[in-house]
C-alpha cells in the first residue's frame, strides 16, 4: 500500500505538468471560469475525467444559449481542470494553481482530502467551493462559501431506508460493512443512526482495510449474524463484487444494498451476474428508465463514447456545479462569491435531473444542498431497474 | 464432531493460503537467487490477469470452447509476461544483482511506470472476468467456489513441481547453490548471471500463472498486483526470505490469521493482527520462521 | 616455454579494494604437474592473488594466462570450464545441501555421467569416512571433514589446475598431515597445484616451488627446498 501511495504523486505530478501546459490558466476577461480539482490520474481518473467532460458539456450548452448576463454584460463560461490525484497534497497544489495563479474564484473539488486542502483557502480568501464529497464534515454553517452538488449518504440513506421499510416490512435487522477510511467511517456514522432511528437493529458494523484481497472470512462473519439486511454503503466495485460473490457461495439470502453503488457493470465484472442479482443501489442513475428522457440519454451516450462511462451520480456533478454557479450569478447579478453564496439557497437551476432548488438544513444546518431526486435501483439480470424515485425533501 | 464453522475456516484458510503461496513463490525465488526484493512482482501478476480477461472472450468469440480458450490464453499470457520479464532483467535488473537499494529503486520505478501504462492502456475500471470453472462444490457440507478448488489444486501442483525441480534437477540444485553462496557456485562452474536470469524468468512465469489462475476469482484491475504484493511480501518475510518452504509456511500463517481473525474479530482487526504477528515473529526470529542465520 | 609447460602464468597483477592496493605486481609461474605455494602472513594478499586468478576480484593491471590463453577478468564459471578448480578460503560449502549435492555441484560443468561416477568413486576412495554420509547436510560435518569435502568437491570438476586457499588453517595436526598427503596425491594424478599458506613449515615441505608474499609484493621465489634454507625464511616463517 505504501507503494501505491508513492506511485500516485509522481504520476500525478507528471500529469499535472502536462495538464498545466495544455490547458493553461488565463482565459479572456469576459469568460467566467469554474476551476475543477479532480483526480485525473490513478484509480479515480475515471471519475475525474467524466466530471470534467460533463462540466464542459454544461458550459457548451450555456454558451450556445447565449451565455450569462450580469447587469447587461454577457459572459461566456468555461471549465479549467487540474489533477488533484485524490490526495491532500495534490488538492493543495491544485487549489493554489487555480485560486492564486489563475485567479479563478469558483472551484469544484472532488474527494475529502483534496477538499480539506481546498476549503481552507476558499473560505479564507472568499472563493466559492462546490463540494463533491460523501461526508458531512466539510459542509455546514461553518463554511458559508461551500455548497453541495450531489446526493451523498445524508440524502441517499433516508431514501433507501424508506424504500426498504416499505418493500420488506418484515425485515428488522441489519449488518453493515464499510471500508476503513475517512469515507467509510463518515458514511457509517451517518447511516447507522439512520437505521436505528427507522427502528432497525444494527447487529454489527464492520470495517475492512483498503487493499484487502480476500473477503471470505468477512463474508462468513457477515453471514453469521443472519441479518435481514446486509448494508454495504462504501464498498468500491471490485470489493463489493468479491463480497457479493462470497456471500452467494455461502448461500446468504438477505437484502443486499450498495448505497454508494453507481454502476452495475463495474460490480458485475468481479461478482459475476448471478451474485449481483437483486442487489439494490442508491447512487446509480437508471438512465434507460422512465425518469429520464431522450435528451438526457443522448448526453449519456455521448459521455460513454467520449470517456468510457455513462453519466453517473459523480460525473453529473460537473454539469450541475456549472449550472448552480450560473444560476447563482444570474440571481445575484454579481460575480462576487459572497453575493452568489447569498443568492444560491434561493435559486432554482437547470440540473441534469431537471429543475431543482436548494434545501438540506435538516442534515447540514443550512440550505446548501440541491434537492436532487434519489433513485433506488435494483439489479435484475445485469440491468438496473428503477424501483423508486424519492424526492429529497428540503428546508 | 467438527463444528461447521471450524471446517469452514480451515477451508477458507487453505483457499486464501494457496493464493498467497502462488504469489510468494516467485518473490522468494528472486530474493534467494538475486538477493533483491522485486517490488514489480505484482505487475506481472496484474498484466497476466488482465491479458487473460481480454484473450478468453476474444478466443471464445472465434469459436473456441471456454477451457481450451483459457488454456491457450494462459499459455500466451505467460509467454508474453515472461518476455516482458526478460526485458526487465536484461535491460535493468542485471545491473542490480545483490544490490538491495538499487533494485528497490529500479523495481519500484518500474512498478509505477507499469501502473501508469496499464491505467492508460486498459483503464482503471475492473475488467469483466471469464467464468472458467463455474459453480460451487461441497466439501464436508461446505460450499466452495469450484474455481477456488482449481486454484488450490494448481497451487499444490505448482508448489510440488517447484519443490521437486529445486531438489531433483540440475538447474534447481544450481539455483539453490547460488542462493546459498553465489561465489562458491561460480567456482563450481555455475553461470551465475545466466541462471539468475533463468530464475527470474521462472519467478515471472509463476506470477503470470498466478495471475491467470486468479483472474476468474479476484478483481482484475491494474492495481490488483499491488494489493497481493503486500501480503505476499509479508508471507515471504515471515517464512524467511529466499526459502521456498518458508514462503509456503508464511503464506499459510497469514491466511490463518486472516481467516480466523477476520471471522472472530472482523476484517480490519485481522489486517492489524497480521502486521502485529509478523512483527512478533520477526522479533523472535529476525530471519523469519525458516530463514537461515 | 609454451602454455603446456606452464599451465598457469600470472604476470605482474595488481589489485585493490576501494582504491587501497592489496597486491602489487605479483607474478607466478606454475610448472606442469608441480606443487607451488605462496607463503604469507595474515593480510599479505594471498587470498587476493587466488581471487584475481579465478576472476572473483578484478585486476587493475597485469595478465593471467591459463594454458597459454589470456583469461584475465574472465568469470569463474568460464575458468572452471577451462580446467581450473578452486578450494576457496573458508571452504564455502553449500551448507544447507547434502554431501551428495555438494559433490554433484562440483561436477556441474561435466556431462559425461560415467566419467563423473568414476571420479566420485575415486574421491570416495580417497575420503572413505565420507562414503556413508552422502545424504547428510554438510553443515553437520566437523571442520576437518568439511575441508575434505571442499577438496573433494573441487576434484569433481576433473581440473587440470587446482588452487587451494589455506587448506590447513584451523585443523588438528593429524588432519593437516592428511591434507598434505592429499595435495601430493592430487599432484601425482597430473593436476598442477597452487596453494597459499600461512603455515610455512608444511607448505615448504609439500611444495616444489615457493613464493613469499609480504604486504602484497613477492619478496622471494625459488624452489621450496632452497627457500627453506634461507635465513630470513627460517627466522620469519619457520620460527627457527
Ligand atoms: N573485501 C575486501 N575489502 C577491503 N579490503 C580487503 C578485502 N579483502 C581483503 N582486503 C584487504 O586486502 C589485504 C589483503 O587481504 P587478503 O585477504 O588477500 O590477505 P590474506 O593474505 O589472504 O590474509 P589471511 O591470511 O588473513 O587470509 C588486507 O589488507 C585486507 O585487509
Ligand atoms: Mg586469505
Amino acid at each position: 500500500m505504501s507503494r501505491q501511495m508513492m506511485a500516485k504523486p509522481l504520476l500525478g505530478a507528471a500529469a499535472l505538468m502536462v495538464g498545466g501546459l495544455l490547458i493553461g490558466g488565463a482565459g479572456p476577461a469576459d469568460t467566467i471560469r469554474l476551476g475543477l480539482s479532480l483526480p485525473l490520474s490513478g484509480g479515480g481518473a475515471i471519475w475525474g475525467k467524466g466530471t470534467a467532460w460533463m462540466c464542459d458539456k454544461a458550459a457548451a450548452q450555456i454558451n450556445k444559449a447565449g451565455g450569462v448576463n450580469v447587469q447587461g454584460k454577457v459572459y461566456k463560461v468555461a471549465c479549467v481542470a487540474y489533477d488533484n490525484k485524490y490526495t491532500a497534497a495534490g488538492g493543495a497544489s491544485v487549489a493554489h494553481t487555480l485560486l492564486d495563479r489563475d485567479g479563478i474564484k469558483y472551484v469544484l473539488a472532488m474527494g475529502t482530502a483534496p477538499i480539506l486542502a481546498t476549503q481552507s483557502l476558499t473560505e479564507r480568501q472568499g472563493d466559492l467551493l462546490f463540494n463533491l464529497s460523501w461526508g458531512k464534515a466539510t459542509k455546514g454553517p461553518k463554511f458559508p462559501l461551500t455548497f453541495d452538488v450531489f446526493n451523498s449518504p445524508a440524502e441517499i440513506g433516508p431514501a433507501i431506508i424508506k424504500f426498504i421499510a416499505k418493500t420488506y416490512s418484515s425485515a428488522k435487522t441489519v449488518v453493515m460493512l464499510n471500508v476503513d477510511d475517512a469515507t467509510g467511517r463518515e458514511t457509517e456514522a451517518i447511516m447507522r443512526p439512520m437505521w436505528k432511528k427507522a427502528g432497525y437493529r444494527v447487529l454489527a458494523s464492520m470495517f475492512y482495510e483498503r487493499g484487502t484481497t480476500e473477503f471470505q472470512p468477512t463474508a462468513l462473519r457477515l453471514a453469521s449474524y443472519k441479518a435481514d439486511i446486509i448494508d454495504l454503503p462504501t464498498l468500491p466495485p471490485p470489493d463489493a463484487g468479491k463480497v457479493l460473490k462470497d456471500l452467494q457461495t455461502l448461500g446468504v439470502k438477505g437484502v443486499k444494498i450498495l448505497d454508494d453503488g453507481t454502476s452495475a457493470s463495474a460490480v458485475e465484472a468481479t461478482s459475476g451476474r448471478s451474485a449481483l442479482d437483486g442487489v439494490y443501489m442508491g447512487a446509480a442513475i437508471p438512465i434507460d428508465g422512465p425518469s429520464f428522457d431522450a435528451r438526457q440519454r443522448a448526453i449519456s451516450k455521448e459521455a460513454k463514447a467520449a470517456f468510457g462511462d455513462p453519466v453517473n451520480l459523480v460525473n453529473i456533478s460537473g454539469y450541475d456545479a456549472m449550472q448552480e454557479l450560473v444560476a447563482g450569478i444570474e440571481k445575484a447579478q454579481s460575480l462576487n462569491p459572497h453575493a452568489i453564496a447569498k443568492a444560491l439557497p434561493t435559486v432554482h437551476f437547470k440540473s441534469f435531473y431537471g429543475d431543482v432548488g436548494f434545501g438540506g438544513a435538516a442534515a447540514y444546518g443550512v440550505n446548501i444542498q440541491p434537492l436532487l431526486p434519489v433513485y433506488v435501483t435494483q439489479v435484475v439480470n445485469g440491468k438496473l431497474v428503477d424501483r423508486a424515485k424519492v424526492a429529497v425533501s428540503g428546508k | 464432531m467438527m463444528s461447521a464453522t471450524f471446517v469452514q475456516l480451515v477451508i477458507i484458510s487453505l483457499e486464501i493460503g494457496s493464493v498467497y503461496v502462488l504469489f510468494s513463490l516467485g518473490l522468494t525465488l528472486i530474493f534467494g537467487i538475486m538477493k533483491v526484493v522485486n517490488f514489480a512482482h505484482g505487475q506481472f501478476f496484474a498484466v497476466s490477469a488482465i491479458l487473460v480477461t481480454i484473450l478468453v472472450p476474444f478466443l471464445a468469440a472465434h469459436g473456441l470452447p471456454v477451457l481450451p480458450a483459457y488454456f491457450l490464453a494462459t499459455a500466451t499470457t505467460v509467454a508474453v509476461t515472461v518476455m516482458i520479464g526478460w526485458g526487465v532483467y536484461q535491460f535493468g535488473l542485471v545491473r542490480f544483482l545483490r544490490d538491495m537499494e538499487g533494485a528497490f529503486i529500479l523495481t519500484l520505478g518500474l512498478a509505477m511506470l507499469s501502473d501508469g501504462l496499464m491505467l492508460s492502456i486498459f483503464g482503471g475500471a475492473p475488467r469483466p472476468e471469464p467464468v472458467i470453472v463455474p459453480g460451487t462444490v461441497r466439501i464436508f457440507a461446505v460450499a466452495v467456489l469450484a474455481q477456488h478448488v482449481v486454484v488450490f489444486g494448481a497451487a499444490v501442483c505448482i508448489t510440488g513441481a517447484l519443490y521437486w525441480s529445486m531438489t531433483a534437477t540440475r538447474l534447481g540444485k544450481a539455483l539453490r547453490a547460488i542462493a546459498s553462496d553465489h561465489e562458491a557456485a561460480m567456482l563450481q562452474g555455475i553461470p551465475y548471471r545466466r541462471l539468475s536470469r533463468d530464475g527470474f524468468l521462472i519467478a515471472t512465469a509463476l506470477a503470470a500463472i498466478a495471475g491467470a489462475l486468479m483472474a476468474p476469482i479476484s478483481e482484475v484491475t491494474p492495481a490488483v498486483g499491488n494489493d497481493y504484493l503486500m501480503n505476499g511480501f509479508m508471507a515471504v518475510v515471515v517464512g524467511g526470505l529466499g526459502s521456498v518452504p518458508g514462503a509456503i509456511l508464511g503464506a499459510m500463517f497469514i491466511a490463518v490469521i486472516e481467516a480466523v481473525g477476520g471471522y472472530y474479530v472482523g476484517p480490519s482487526a485481522a489486517t492489524m493482527a497480521i502486521f502485529v504477528m509478523v512483527i512478533v515473529v520477526l522479533l523472535i526470529r529476525p530471519r523469519g520462521l525458516l530463514g537461515r542465520a | 616455454m609454451t602454455g603446456d609447460d606452464i599451465p598457469l602464468q600470472v604476470d605482474g597483477i595488481c589489485a585493490s579494494y576501494q582504491g587501497v592496493p592489496a597486491i602489487d605486481n605479483v607474478s607466478l609461474r606454475l610448472r606442469r604437474g608441480s606443487i607451488t605455494t605462496v607463503i604469507g602472513a595474515n593480510g599479505a594478499g594471498k587470498s587476493t592473488v587466488i581471487k584475481c586468478i579465478c576472476g572473483l576480484v578484478p585486476t587493475d593491471r597485469g595478465k593471467v594466462r591459463l594454458f597459454g590463453q589470456d583469461v584475465t577478468g574472465m568469470p569463474p564459471d568460464e575458468l572452471v570450464r577451462r580446467g581450473l578448480s578452486v578450494v576457496p578460503e573458508g571452504r564455502r560449502l553449500f551448507s544447507d545441501m547434502t554431501l551428495r549435492e555438494n559433490l554433484e555441484l562440483g561436477a556441474y560443468t561435466r556431462s559425461d555421467a560415467t566419467a563423473v561416477a568414476r571420479d566420485l568413486e575415486r574421491v570416495l576412495t580417497l575420503f572413505p569416512d565420507l562414503r556413508d554420509r552422502m545424504s547428510t547436510m554438510v553443515n553437520r560435518f566437523s571442520g576437518g571433514q568439511q575441508q575434505m569435502v571442499a577438496v573433494a568437491r573441487a576434484m569433481m570438476s576433473a581440473p587440470r589446475v587446482m588452487l587451494l586457499d589455506e587448506p590447513t588453517i584451523g585443523l588438528a595436526p593429524v588432519i593437516v598431515e592428511r591434507i598434505g598427503n592429499l595435495i601430493g596425491e592430487i599432484s601425482r594424478s597430473g593436476v598442477t597445484v597452487l596453494f597459499v599458506e600461512q603455515n610455512a613449515e608444511i607448505a615448504l615441505e609439500i611444495a616444489d616451488d615457493a613464493y613469499i608474499l609480504e604486504s602484497g609484493k613477492v619478496i622471494a621465489e625459488d624452489t621450496a627446498a632452497n627457500l627453506a634454507q634461507t635465513d630470513e625464511v627460517k627466522k620469519a616463517y619457520l620460527g627457527v
